[in-house]
């Protein structure tokens, strides 16, 4: 056991004692999972959906961005 | 009270005791106060009615000027759907610096853009040797930038000061080393306060050990953060829900049997069940 681990391990048990009851689990079905942004690409509506529930966007109206013109999932090149 | 340099910033329940902070400040340095805070660190901050906005919008369009993906045809998503990146595939850049850059660049913007974590997080893998298969993958990645270069967060007034956490996990999901990809994100209310997206530094064998390495690392996460707001106090946060969409995962996280087939997950993935109920 290297020194890393011998370290983590300590961290592990001192904080275990100091918040027991920290988390409390529970399912999500997958077509709920906010997180999927985080461990792959999704389709634009998925991704924009996501979003949204996250409250992601432009909040601020002073200088919109440039929609006009999207390109198709997939093409790396128009 | 914050200090970056010669920008300080302050913030505190009692608006009287901020103001005899800034007085106290300026007789001893002589300050200028520039009000509200707006711009700090390439941060741009907004008060909003219903909150205060977060975003890098000067930052973006300083990186797509400077790429001269200013004026592109705006991608849809921020890398192609199903775009897997190998090791070898196309020839090595001349230039990997330039590449390197960029990352740096767009790893500074997933400060305010959870959206772009998971590409950033993807791209970097080839930080080593960049090739123009995934050069192209990151003019990929500033197109979707120029559309969304204003896009930000918005930490919301309205809602409770609660914690919930979500993880997955994408199994073996790299194609040169099946690692599997870690995600989290952790709301405060409604609004997203702290996120990840990171490869698992060991190989998992099932999907559901993948995931229950997630669970772990945003249990870490989760750990930290109760104790940063009950330090500055915010009280009762816990127990913090952590959602996941893996049964089995769930299974092995509640479950204090010590399965066989889950021997082989180290130590440091129990924290999950340490600190789930």
């Amino acid at each position: 056991m290297n020194a890393l681990s011998t370290s983590r391990l300590i961290a592990i048990l001192h904080v275990k004692k100091v918040l027991e009851g920290l988390l409390q689990l529970a399912y999500l079905p997958t077509s709920l999972q906010l997180v999927d942004i985080l461990t792959k690409i999704l389709p634009s509506a998925q991704h924009n959906e996501i979003l949204s529930q996250l409250g992601i966007g432009n909040h601020c109206n002073s200088s919109p961005p440039h929609l006009e013109g999207g390109v198709e999932d997939g093409h790396y090149r128009s | 009270m914050v200090v970056y340099v010669d920008d300080i910033l302050i913030t505190g329940s009692n608006i009287n005791d901020i103001a005899t902070l800034k007085q106290h400040l300026h007789s001893t340095f002589g300050i200028k106060d520039l009000g509200y805070l707006h711009y700090f660190l390439g941060f741009e901050i907004t008060h909003l009615p219903d909150g205060i906005s977060l975003s890098q919008r000067k930052f973006a369009h300083d990186l797509l000027l400077h790429t001269g993906f200013l004026n592109s045809k705006h991608a849809a998503t921020p890398l192609p759907l199903h775009c897997k990146l190998t090791m070898e595939e196309g020839d090595l850049l001349q230039d990997p610096s330039y590449y390197r850059t960029i990352i740096g660049k767009l790893n500074f913007l997933t400060n305010t853009r959870p959206d772009i974590s998971y590409a950033v997080q993807t791209l970097s893998q080839f930080m080593q040797s960049p090739r123009t298969s995934h050069m192209i993958a990151l003019e990929h990645t500033l197109r979707y930038l120029q559309g969304t270069a204003g896009q930000g967060i918005l930490l919301r007034a309205d809602g409770p000061l609660l914690l919930k956490a979500f993880s997955d996990s994408d199994w073996a999901s790299c194609p040169n080393s099946r690692r599997s990809v870690t995600g989290y994100i952790v709301l405060m209310g409604s609004s997203p306060i702290s996120w990840k997206s990171k490869k698992q530094p060991t190989v998992s064998k099932s999907s559901a050990e993948a995931e229950y390495r997630a669970m772990s690392q945003a249990a870490v996460e989760v750990t930290w953060l109760v104790r940063l707001l009950s330090e500055l106090g915010v009280p009762q946060l816990q127990p913090v829900t952590l959602h996941c969409d893996n049964q089995s995962a769930l299974q092995i996280a509640k479950n204090p049997v010590f399965h066989e087939r889950t021997k082989h997950i180290e130590i440091d993935c129990h924290f999950t069940r340490e600190k789930g109920a």
